[in-house]
């Protein structure tokens, strides 16, 4: 091979060598933007953005007007799915139940707190778990959500009997009980006609329902 | 070994090693908490775990809504987690939060390697499937929870990696294993294999005549029926799902275009193309593909033409698996049409579509996959041509 034909072998693999630095300096960076995108990101000026309305025909994906994307993607749509709703006296009292109730009492509970006792004492509750083959589920579901939503004592403790309900957990958060979210009325607890305070922390509070 | 030979060889492990890395570390922000994520009934599953760890036995009657009905929910996550918790001792409500990021990272690499088999066993497009494994917040809102759907977005790409394989004996025991595993996930599964093996015997009808791979598929769906079928019978004492509550009540998720934005944004970008790209491409022609590869030659020619090359069989699954995933998520279009066609109201079943389009998602992460992979190949991305060692 004569000079210049070795001249113009190494120019050009020089290039070639050029070329694909800069494209694997390019396919890196995007690899790390979109992981950026995903993780980190936290948008221009919001973190979040609207989807306009008329992206794409209604007749084949209706967009609600309010849909949003959030930034970073990955963690704003998964934070929420990995939250606890329940409160660390919750998980406390867990302990009390363990040491001062029989396995087969019952509880009233809103769903995340039955089903914290549930995984904690294997105590069960009157709602909470999997619905697909109880007998009254819905049912349970109603008469659950009116004790924690109603005013009156006599009411509960008649709703919770029926449901062969030994304790009452009265839990200072927002409940979920099956047909009302909202918080607990829970000044009829203590009409002690009907209900025995038994254990209380600063988030919990524990009630024996009377016979 | 130079700088640059060493990251020659070490730089696609290294790029998997930080993708593990990173699902590994999103995954265990969990334990970071006073107890585990709520969300999903976890705490239910606890309390059955709970009860193996202290009877030694699956019970079987449940502790849901009041209790002391059977109990039908299959027990293979939740034997997985109590006997872990036997054998080391660890509580079952932490072990179950130790078990995600593991579960995690094998519904992840399980994603990576049915990947690599559908491209004909190309290394990138497995890599760029776990890439954007991480980057969709679907399947990460699935796995970042200890609850049996965790473990069935692992077994269920799996069972398909070992069917792509026609390794028909380990795709028979994934497929029993998630008849035990999570209800969902096996409808997704024995749909995505029933039609793949409708469309092998319509393929075997008009083309080859050689019907050996419907009769293999059908091995893993019998199976996987029978299975459930005998699990049903000895807790319920019936075959009838119709009754449940999901469908009575129709537990309705309806897909949106929230639930598709959650697909993830790189992962619709790239599907798109990728989709193109798969059912586009024919099959390298023997000429490209290099002569029959002798002892010598395979490191030449496999280094000189590192290539896709996806199969008719891969491309059957994965119409298989993207026509069965949306069938399930849009449920509520056919149930209305067969529920006024027999007259059973219960097959108006318009139940639980958002949490069927996971395992569209799986399938829309790889597709996003072999789209990443033909944008470099525009780019004439040289690195593609060079198999990793």
């Amino acid at each position: 091979m004569s000079y210049w034909q070795e001249f113009i072998v190494t120019m050009r693999n020089r290039k070639n060598l050029t070329t694909d630095v800069i494209k694997v300096i390019i396919v890196l960076f995007i690899f790390s933007a979109m992981a950026y995108v995903s993780y980190a990101w936290r948008g221009f000026n919001t973190d979040h953005y609207e989807i306009p309305q008329s992206l794409l025909p209604p007749s084949i994906i209706p967009i609600d007007q309010g849909t949003y994307i959030f930034f970073p993607e990955v963690v704003r749509f998964s934070e929420c799915w990995m939250g606890v709703q329940v409160l660390p006296g919750e998980m406390n009292a867990t302990n009390w139940i363990n040491e001062n109730t029989d396995p087969t009492d019952k509880f009233v509970d809103d769903i995340p707190g039955a089903e914290l006792v549930m995984g904690m004492t294997t105590r069960v509750s009157t709602v909470g778990g999997d619905w697909a083959n109880a007998p009254h589920a819905v049912s349970d579901m109603y008469s659950n959500s009116e004790i924690y939503r109603g005013t009156d004592p006599q009411k509960a403790h008649d709703l919770a009997r029926q449901m062969n309900a030994t304790y009452l957990i009265s839990p200072n958060r927002n409940v979920w009980a099956g047909a009302y979210d909202g918080p607990v009325n829970g000044e009829k607890f203590t009409d002690p006609t009907y209900f025995q305070q038994v254990y209380k922390n600063d988030d919990v509070t524990i009630y024996r329902v009377l016979p | 070994m130079s700088i640059e030979d060493f990251i020659r060889r070490f730089w696609y492990y290294g790029a998997l090693l930080l993708i593990v890395g990173i699902a590994i570390w999103y995954r265990s922000e969990i334990l970071s908490q006073f107890m585990i994520p709520t969300w999903g009934n976890t705490m239910y599953h606890v309390g059955i775990e709970r009860v193996i760890v202290q009877t030694q036995f699956y019970p079987r009657l449940e502790l849901s809504y009041g209790g002391g009905f059977p109990n039908f929910y299959v027990p293979g996550y939740r034997l997985l987690v109590a006997s872990m918790s036997i054998a080391t001792g660890i509580d079952v409500m932490v072990m179950s939060a130790l078990i995600v990021p593991v579960l995690g990272v094998f519904g992840m690499l399980a994603i990576y390697a049915v990947a690599y088999r559908l491209s004909g066993d190309n290394a990138f497009v497995g890599l760029f499937a776990a890439f954007f494994f991480l980057l969709s917040p679907d399947i990460t809102v699935n796995t970042v929870r200890p609850f049996p759907e965790l473990m069935g977005l692992f077994v269920l790409p799996l069972a398909l990696y070992f069917l792509i394989r026609e390794e028909w004996v380990l795709a028979t025991l994934m497929a029993i294993l998630m008849a035990l595993t999570h209800q969902q996930s096996m409808f997704a599964l024995v749909a995505i294999m029933g039609l793949y093996m409708v469309f092998q015997f319509v393929h075997a009808m008009i083309w080859t005549r050689k019907f050996k791979k419907t009769a293999m598929t059908a091995i893993p769906v019998v199976a996987l029926l029978l299975t459930y079928a005998a699990w049903q019978m000895m807790t319920m004492g019936s075959l009838n799902i119709l009754h449940i509550a999901q469908i009575t009540y129709h537990e309705a998720w309806p897909v949106t275009i929230s639930t598709i934005i959650q697909t993830g944004l790189f992962v619709l970008l790239f599907m798109i193309p990728g989709a193109a790209f798969v059912f586009l491409s024919s099959p390298p022609k023997r000429s490209e593909q290099g002569p029959e590869k002798t002892e010598n030659a395979v490191g030449r020619a496999e280094k000189a033409s590192y290539r896709l090359n996806i199969s008719i069989d891969a491309k059957l699954l994965i119409l298989a698996w993207i026509i069965a995933s949306v069938v399930l998520f849009k449920n509520e279009m056919w149930g209305v049409w067969l529920s006024m066609l027999t007259h059973i109201d219960a097959f108006n079943l318009s139940t639980m579509q958002s949490r069927f389009y996971t395992y569209f998602t799986e399938i829309a992460v790889v597709l996003a996959a072999f789209g990443m992979y033909w944008l470099l190949t525009l780019i004439d991305f040289r690195v593609l041509l060079e198999k990793p060692e």
